[in-house]
């Protein structure tokens, strides 16, 4: 397997409104089936595929499909400055503590997402 | 015990405007105690609810509410020299601390009375001080007589919960009238995960496992109480 690249990340827009100088859009983030976690987050496909011109401010990961992930779940944030995607798990034998980054073994897809992404 | 429902919900719209063309809707959502998580998503009051007409697109849980109350002081009972139902033993109390968010975690052990029901069979507990402006309630937990004062389970609940006004309780119940365990944790203390099933208008919470075996956090199983806990939230919609 692979590690995860941007062209395993699929954005599609559903939805995508101004308002007072901001560009709200919501959509799906669908994370390919089989490769796996890519060390130091999965990097994102360009901001324009999130319908962006200049920037993207917010990227808030809020929903999930129902048929893709509610069984287990990672907990994510995103790396505004490197434009990536970090996913965090529970540890086997856990010590106790915050969850840590994924490790590379890890495949999170296949995996849809809903997101509000905030930006101009 | 019963699975959460939508009905079992507590929605509290505080504030909402327009993002262009959408709905913007903010306040609290709010779970109570005692019922267990469903398996596949606990079903979410209507969109009506939340102040939305046809849909709703986002929806995040992204805040906590704790009763924001700090732990009141070691409570200083007294014995009184009456007849009571308060059995013959060692007795010691713990005293909480009530908002509209939730209850706060219990004080210190008070000091240990040993009561003789013929003769001494009340015991006096006076309000905890140090409250803020947002209490409404407070509350006494005592152990049954001659139990380890030490573990935090024998703490149980004396009567109601008594209005902030009040400044002290006489207490004259029998131990096998007690009811309720203690708060023993501070619920902000521990979370869960979320998630939002648009499809189904569902709320998806995760948990840490025992013996994990690495990997995503799974869902909640069904034996799992979330609640009481309030959580902020924003959603957009139409």
């Amino acid at each position: 397997m692979g590690a995860l690249v941007a062209s395993d990340i699929t954005i599609t827009i559903l939805q995508q409104w101004i308002s007072r100088g901001k560009r709200f859009v919501v959509g799906t983030l669908q994370i390919a089936a089989t490769n796996t976690y890519t060390d130091n987050g999965i990097t994102l496909p360009v901001i324009a595929k999130f319908g962006m011109w200049r920037q993207l401010d917010v990227l808030d990961i809020f929903g999930v499909d129902p048929t893709r992930g509610t069984v287990a779940d990672y907990h994510d944030r995103y790396d505004k400055t490197n434009h990536k995607l970090f996913l965090f798990e529970e540890e086997a034998a856990a010590a106790g503590g915050p969850l840590l980054e994924c490790d590379t073994a890890e495949a999170p897809g296949l995996r849809i997402y809903d997101f509000l992404a905030v930006g101009w | 015990m019963t699975a959460l429902a939508k009905t079992d919900w507590v929605l509290v719209v505080a504030e909402s405007g327009f993002l262009g063309h959408k709905r913007y809707v903010g306040g609290t959502l709010t779970l109570p105690a005692a019922l267990t998580y469903p398996n596949d998503g606990i079903a979410l009051p209507d969109i009506g609810k939340f102040g939305l007409l046809r849909q709703m697109d986002v929806l995040r849980l992204f805040g906590l509410v704790s009763a924001g109350e700090t732990t009141p002081p070691a409570p200083l009972v007294v014995l009184e020299a009456v007849a009571g139902l308060v059995e013959s033993g060692a007795h010691s109390y713990k005293t909480t601390i009530i908002t509209p968010d939730g209850e706060g975690l219990p004080s210190p052990t008070s000091n240990i009375v040993t009561t003789i029901e013929a003769t001494h069979g009340k015991v006096t507990v006076p309000r905890p001080t140090g409250y803020s402006a947002k209490a409404t309630h407070w509350a006494v937990y005592r152990t049954a007589a001659d139990d380890d004062p030490d573990v935090g389970t024998n703490y149980v609940k004396v009567g109601a919960s008594i209005i902030i006004a009040t400044t002290s309780l006489l207490d004259n119940v029998a131990d096998a009238a007690r009811s309720g365990v203690a708060p023993v944790s501070d619920l902000t203390k521990a979370e869960y995960p979320s998630r939002y099933d648009k499809t189904n208008h569902k709320l998806f919470l995760f948990e840490e496992e025992a013996s994990a075996a690495g990997g995503p956090m799974l869902e909640c199983d069904t034996g799992e109480v979330p609640g009481p806990r309030t959580w902020g939230f924003y959603a957009i919609g139409n």
